[in-house]
């Protein structure tokens, strides 16, 4: 063994964290380096010192100081939230403000004008019908009248057709017309 | 309430106060800030400033006892806690060039020496006075220093030391190995 090699396991020879071969061939090897020998030494005299260092004590009044920051930190966290809504109460208002204006007007706008749902036909209900102009229930016949009075085409929730376009449209019209006239 | 402490461990005492006990968070201030007003002062070197960051410690502690979960020892976490603070505060202090290293001089007025009345008198005439061991400490580079400070003064297992610094077990051992060779260095050229 060698010196550099003992350096490395002094902790370990010290903690007497090595096996017992290797502990056998550094104790050969400080029989014979009188400067390894010198270093374990003073090594054990460090540790000792570190060991037996005074321990240094929290003033008297440490807990009364740790509570006065808990407490200090509690109502600085008041304060933010304080601080947040006076900072965003003008625009917070404005906004709720805006919100029940629009339910307002909305409220106000249903009760002047409560008939005036948009009529939902589907396309395809339209095609039957007027294919089948004899099965035509009073709805639906209501429907078709309307359309010829003012043509109107509203999507229906459960319509799974395509989109109703300018030419299908002008279709319908022309089917309307021809089962007038057959009438 | 907390009648016999002793009986609690730390991590009981922790779910108690995540459960609402301030008793129990009393319980554990009282039994680590000595503790770790030791463990900061070797970072520092003062034990003002050491104190104000344990009370920093333990107002995390206070504020984020939530964020304990049983898989580490109460007393890793509140270390690494600790440490994290410390580290932080040498930074600051880095910055702010409070003190460098050109000017730290190793004077006794920049090094807070603890009272010596209480020390035991085999240590006073160890052939290493007290404030040489100190400073030969605060002159190691941070890793060394925390590990030495972890395991030689604070007495945690590698274990402990490991989970706190957040390396294996092999690196902490070899860098409480190298950290004690360096520090022999620096006090042998010290007594010179």
């Amino acid at each position: 063994m060698n010196c550099y090699r003992f350096e490395t396991l002094i902790s370990d020879y010290l903690g007497n964290n090595i096996s017992h071969s290797m502990k056998s061939e550094m104790e050969k090897h400080l029989g014979e380096c009188p400067n390894c020998r010198a270093k374990l030494e003073d090594m054990k005299q460090i540790l000792h010192s570190l060991h037996k260092l005074p321990k240094l004590q929290t003033s008297a009044n440490f807990n009364e100081k740790l509570m006065e920051k808990i407490e200090h930190h509690k109502s600085k966290k008041k304060f933010i939230f304080k601080q947040f809504v006076y900072k965003y109460s003008q625009p917070l208002s404005t906004a709720a403000a805006v919100i029940i204006l629009l339910f307002g007007v909305y409220y106000i706008y249903n009760s002047i004008f409560p008939n005036m749902p948009n009529q939902k036909i589907s396309t395809s209900e339209i095609q039957n019908n007027i294919l089948n102009p004899t099965q035509l229930s009073q709805p639906a016949n209501n429907s078709i009248n309307n359309l010829q009075k003012k043509p109107q085409y509203v999507k229906a929730e459960n319509d799974d057709s395509s989109e109703t376009n300018i030419d299908q449209r002008n279709n319908f019209e022309n089917k309307i017309k021809m089962v007038n006239k057959e009438k | 309430m907390i009648n016999n402490n002793k009986k609690y461990s730390d991590e009981e005492l922790i779910f108690q106060f995540q459960k609402g006990n301030e008793h129990a968070y009393l319980e554990l201030v009282n039994r680590y800030k000595d503790r770790l007003l030791n463990f900061i002062f070797g970072y520092v070197h003062s034990k003002e400033s050491a104190e104000d960051i344990v009370q920093d410690t333990f107002l995390k502690l206070y504020t984020s006892a939530d964020m304990y979960r049983e898989i580490a020892k109460f007393s890793t976490w509140i270390f690494t806690i600790a440490a994290n603070l410390a580290k932080t505060e040498l930074r600051k202090r880095k910055r702010r060039k409070i003190f460098s290293i050109t000017d730290m001089g190793f004077d006794d007025k920049d090094y807070e020496i603890p009272s010596e009345s209480n020390v035991p008198e085999n240590s006073i005439n160890s052939k290493y006075q007290m404030k040489y061991i100190l400073k030969a400490i605060y002159k190691l580079d941070e890793p060394f220093k925390t590990a030495l400070i972890l395991r030689d003064i604070q007495e945690l297992s590698y274990e402990e030391v490991s989970n706190i610094v957040d390396i294996s077990i092999g690196t902490v051992k070899s860098r409480i190995n190298r950290g004690r060779l360096k520090l022999q260095k620096i006090l042998k050229n010290e007594n010179k």
